[in-house]
């Protein structure tokens, strides 16, 4: 019986071939997006998986609370200066290690290179269960003049020889041993290391507070606790311990006033880093955000071509009502042209399972460069994989038979007999035409919105003029830190170079310091402090809004000593203006401020909030300050005309200056952009989704329509007969077809609304949503339904009615 | 072998009640040929296919086998069908995707029947119609008489006690009409039971008795002297 099945089954799929090429693309192209979609979760839920015990590896946090004990934010690391501490005293605590990501100038044999270095305690290689190609894990740390490179470092450094003893020169003062290479870090990893330094170096002798400081939070710490150790309980002594040994004004004194502490300790499972973490900083995170729409997608995309599978076999079904019958008549039971309908979809469905994962495998290279994940083919292969492919498939094309299986079992044999033709199904058929194109168009308006947002964020006014801008970074190395105002005069000399200037911070470089600011009336606020040279802001363009900017010509403007975090003159913006109390700009103008130390500033000007983070975060209130110790950019205005002699000049002033460093530079324009990366792969992701959803749809729209036409060709045949011209049919079947189209945007839209009008709450400067992405959706995708149907219909039309009317 | 008592048929549409059969008392021997005649939309087919069990009467009895039927299901009257019940069509009913072999296959298809026992029957029988060097062939790539064969093996070959035929000879020419006709008779000579519907009267004479319908009555029973 079931080769009686198959066999009809092939037959019929040969016969149809238009509507089987239909269903088996749909299906192919819906299971392949599936299969890619599948492929980026397990992938992303993998992160961090291959680090040994990890269910009892824990990364340290703290949720900070500002001044006042309100709660300002979940820190996603400890300070490292706890890290050895906790480590020491408490007893649930197997082994630990701070992960303090910095990079370097690396040279050796008069090359320099740039080297991404990660401070690390010696435990890390038994913590992360990692292995040394070269060198021994016991000791490889031990030295505070080691460093252990990563395979590919170390062949990019050493080439093929042997590095392992071989010494190195970091930022032009420090001589290191290597001391052992190491395999490269699984991608899947929320770490990136590169390369292990000890962390009792020298190297970072220069930015002691990293290390020692209650108030720095430069990278995470992970702990692996002892089996069966409660982590809320390692936290509630960590807490203690902060309460005890961490600076009372932190910890003690707040307690004791009834407040909250500045931190409370806590704990997160390493595993939940990737996607659990606040995704603000970008840098490839992951977030489950993000893999529920991936997975949305993935079953919009599937299910329209199922609803295609599942349309066209119904209108299939009604052309075999003959067969229906006869097998009805010579004793079929409803049972079996279940189970017959079903075989023919289940099959058709593993071909197209078959094509799609050809497809996965064509298109993964794109994809993942699209989703930023080392995803290869490999793992389509996996038996899990395997195993819910097949599941799947079959899964698939049961969803795909059941309801043309239903209309055949409902059929009855004596209906065809006495020349009537079904009429089952055509509600249901038409809901879910409108459930397919309502999808299409919610998507296609979703990225059209993306795509606009992405582009409006990039164009955003920054505050300041940022095209020519050039940010020459690693300035904040002692080295060259000591020659800094040299190599700023020397660039200054550079035909090409308009402007040179010193900054602190730069699009691009997250990097943020804080101070307390005080007014004489007692207002005070928590405020970023931004150093620069006198010369920055005018560079930028920026005009005060009130009072002036710094001038090089008073020596006042500039008083300042190391250790205070602000000097004689300081420019608030906007926010820090209105933050202190001051009802206009004019106000502020004048005033003195108090910082670190009872030191005293005059406020000089306000400006405008100037951008240097992403459109997604929020400029804070800040303060500027002319503060050469802080520096870590110089800044350069370039000249459009002959840029490239000009950089190559840059480059060589610097070479001449640092010869064991690399030059480090970018435009502004260019960091802007990557801010924006990730909403333009949303963006190229939505779009060929929708692209391919559009498609699907379309050609199922264009099979119904075919099969349509074909049942009322009789009455077609009829209209001309009476006089209908073509253009009046084509109009009429058009019309049938475009009512769906019509209907789901009335769907789409308010559905698509919302969840844009949520999505764009996560930005702070953000578009405002207007009808026109919608109506352009609805537009483009009925127009394409139109040219698609018409094409056909036309063809039906101008046949001769005689034809149609003879065979009815 | 079946007995109709009162039997009707009422259609209903929203607003029109039409009524095919009209208290039809009809009996049917066990080995009997007998052809339903009348002109269009008589009720024949109507007839036919309540006797088929294709269709359900509205209200009367159909006592077929000892077992009054009228009120059963879907699934048990499609049980006794199976059993029981051969059908041939004017217009053949083959199935197109499938071969002259497992077009009469298919109706073994549905009886649990093992798949050795179910070749040797269908060769079997597509000898007794001569059409078994056609075997491997689609029913497009037949002639109309052959096809009919190829209806005809079908609707024996589950050795069914009692062969329906709606106009078998319909789509034919006179030559393979008198073909066909000849192989029911000699099914009938074999035991079969027979009911026909036709218009031809020279092939109503093939049947032992002729029940004339009329606008859903049943007006005259003629019976042919056994020859």
């Amino acid at each position: 019986m079931f080769k009686n099945y198959m066999t009809t089954a092939i037959r019929n799929l040969l016969r149809h071939k238009q509507y089987t090429l239909i269903n088996i693309f749909g299906l192919a192209v819906g299971l392949a997006a599936c299969m890619l979609i599948l492929l980026y979760v397990s992938f992303e839920l993998s992160y961090d998986r291959w680090i040994p015990h990890n269910d009892r590896v824990m990364r340290g946090q703290v949720y900070a609370y500002d001044r006042d004990g309100n709660f300002s934010g979940d820190e996603e690391s400890i300070q490292p200066v706890t890290t050895p501490l906790f480590a020491e005293q408490i007893d649930g605590i197997e082994l630990y290690s701070r992960l303090l990501d910095d990079s370097v100038a690396l040279a050796v044999d008069n090359q320099a290179y740039e080297q991404e270095i990660t401070i690390a305690d010696p435990d890390v290689f038994e913590l992360m269960g990692i292995t040394l190609i070269e060198g021994d894990v016991s000791t490889a740390l031990d030295n505070p003049d080691s460093i252990v490179l990563s395979e590919t470092d170390a062949r990019r450094i050493f080439g093929n020889t042997s590095p392992l003893g071989r010494v190195v020169k970091i930022n032009g003062e420090h001589d290191l041993r290597v001391t052992g290479v190491m395999p490269d870090w699984p991608h899947a990893s929320d770490l990136n290391v590169n390369a292990f330094i000890p962390a009792n170096t020298a190297v970072f002798d220069h930015t002691p507070w990293r290390l020692n400081s209650w108030g720095s939070f430069s990278g995470p710490s992970y702990f692996r606790l002892k089996e069966g150790v409660d982590p809320e309980v390692v936290a509630k002594e960590m807490n203690e311990l902060a309460m005890r040994v961490g600076p009372s004004n932190r910890y003690k004194d707040r307690v004791d006033r009834g407040m909250k502490p500045q931190h409370v300790f806590h704990l997160t499972k390493a595993v939940d880093a990737h996607l659990k973490s606040d995704a603000s900083g970008g840098d490839g995170r992951g977030s489950m955000a993000n893999l529920l729409t991936a997975g949305v997608i993935a079953f919009l995309i599937l299910a329209i071509a199922v609803i295609n599978v599942t349309n066209l076999g119904t209108m299939l079904a009604m052309k075999r009502v003959r067969e229906v019958a006869i097998r009805k008549a010579l004793g079929a039971e409803g049972r079996h042209l279940m189970v017959q309908v079903l075989v023919e979809s289940v099959s058709l469905t593993v071909l197209s399972m078959l094509i799609g994962v050809a497809m996965a495998e064509a298109s993964l290279p794109m994809f993942s460069e699209l989703m930023n994940r080392a995803l290869t083919s490999s793992l389509i292969y996996e038996p899990g994989m395997l195993l819910v492919l097949i599941g799947g498939t079959l899964l698939v094309g049961v969803v795909c038979g059941l309801y043309p299986a239903f209309v055949a079992v409902r059929f009855r044999p004596v209906d065809y007999l006495a020349g009537m033709k079904p009429k089952v199904g055509s509600r249901f058929r038409n809901v879910l035409i409108v459930a397919q194109f309502a999808a299409t168009i919610g998507l296609l308006a979703t990225c059209l919105v993306v795509f606009m947002q992405a582009e409006y964020a990039k164009t955003k006014d920054a505050g300041f003029d940022s095209s020519q801008l050039l940010v020459v970074s690693g300035t904040s190395r002692p080295v060259v830190l000591n020659r800094e105002e040299a190599l700023r005069d020397a660039f200054a000399r550079i035909e090409g170079v308009e402007g040179v200037a010193a900054s602190h911070d730069m699009p691009g470089h997250d990097y943020n310091n804080w101070n307390g600011l005080l007014l004489d009336n007692g207002n005070s606020i928590d405020v970023r402090r931004f150093a620069m040279s006198a010369d920055l802001l005018p560079m930028l363009g920026v005009k005060p809004l009130a009072g002036r900017l710094f001038d090089k010509n008073r020596e006042a403007d500039a008083r300042t000593t190391p250790e205070h975090g602000a000097s004689g003159a300081i420019i608030l913006n906007d926010l820090a203006a209105r933050a202190l109390g001051f009802a206009t700009p004019e106000e502020a103008i004048g005033q003195e401020a108090r910082t670190w130390g009872d030191f005293r500033s005059t406020i000089v000007g306000v400006v405008e909030n100037l951008r240097v983070r992403s459109a997604r975060s929020e400029p804070s209130p800040t303060y500027y300050w002319i503060g050469p110790h802080e520096y870590r950019h110089v800044v350069l205005k370039v000249r459009r005309q002959g840029m490239a002699d000009t950089l190559a000049e840059i480059d060589r002033v610097w070479r001449e200056f640092f010869p064991d460093l690399p030059i480090r530079r970018q435009f502004v324009d260019e960091t802007f952009a990557e801010f924006y990366d990730t909403e333009r792969r949303q963006g190229w992701l939505l779009l060929f989704s929708a692209g391919v959803m559009t498609a699907i749809a379309v050609m199922g729209l264009y099979g119904l329509a075919a099969l349509a036409t074909e049942r009322r060709s009789k009455e077609i045949g009829i209209r001309k007969v009476l006089g209908a011209k073509s253009r009046n049919i084509v109009r009429l079947l058009v019309w049938q077809f475009s009512t769906p189209v019509l209907i789901a945007n009335l769907i789409a839209w308010p559905i698509a609304w919302y969840g844009l009008a949520q999505w764009l709450e996560g930005f702070i400067d953000r578009i405002g949503l207007t009808p026109w992405p919608f109506l352009v959706a609805g537009t483009a995708v009925l127009m394409v339904a139109w040219i698609t149907i018409i094409g056909h219909t036309l063809k039906v039309a101008r046949r001769s009615p005689i034809k149609a009317l003879r065979y009815e | 072998m079946l007995k109709l008592h009162n039997l009707s048929k009422v259609y209903r549409t929203d607003e029109v009640e039409t009524a095919a059969l009209n208290s039809v008392n009809v009996e049917i021997e066990s080995g009997e040929f007998v052809a339903i005649m009348g002109p269009s939309g008589c009720g024949k087919s109507t007839l036919l296919n309540i006797i088929g069990m294709l269709d359900s009467p509205s209200s009367g009895d159909y006592i077929f086998m000892g077992e009054n039927v009228a009120g059963y299901n879907e699934a048990k009257l499609s049980n006794i069908r199976k059993q029981n019940i051969g059908f041939i069509f004017q217009s053949f009913n083959l199935i197109d995707e499938l071969t002259v072999e497992e077009n009469i296959e298919l109706a073994l298809l549905y009886h649990n029947i093992p798949a050795s026992e179910r070749r040797e029957r269908v060769a079997h029988v597509m000898d007794k119609v001569g059409i078994a060097h056609r075997a491997k062939h689609m029913p497009s790539q037949l002639s109309g008489g052959q096809q009919q064969r190829v209806a005809v093996a079908r609707a024996v070959v589950g050795d069914q006690a009692m062969i329906l035929a709606d106009e078998p000879t319909g789509n034919l020419d006179s030559a393979h009409g008198q073909e066909v006709m000849e192989m029911l008779q000699q099914l009938n000579a074999e035991g079969t039971t027979i009911v026909m519907v036709t218009h031809s009267p020279a092939h109503a004479d093939y049947a032992r008795r002729t029940i004339n319908l009329f606008d859903g009555h049943v007006v005259t029973e003629n019976l042919r002297a056994a020859e």
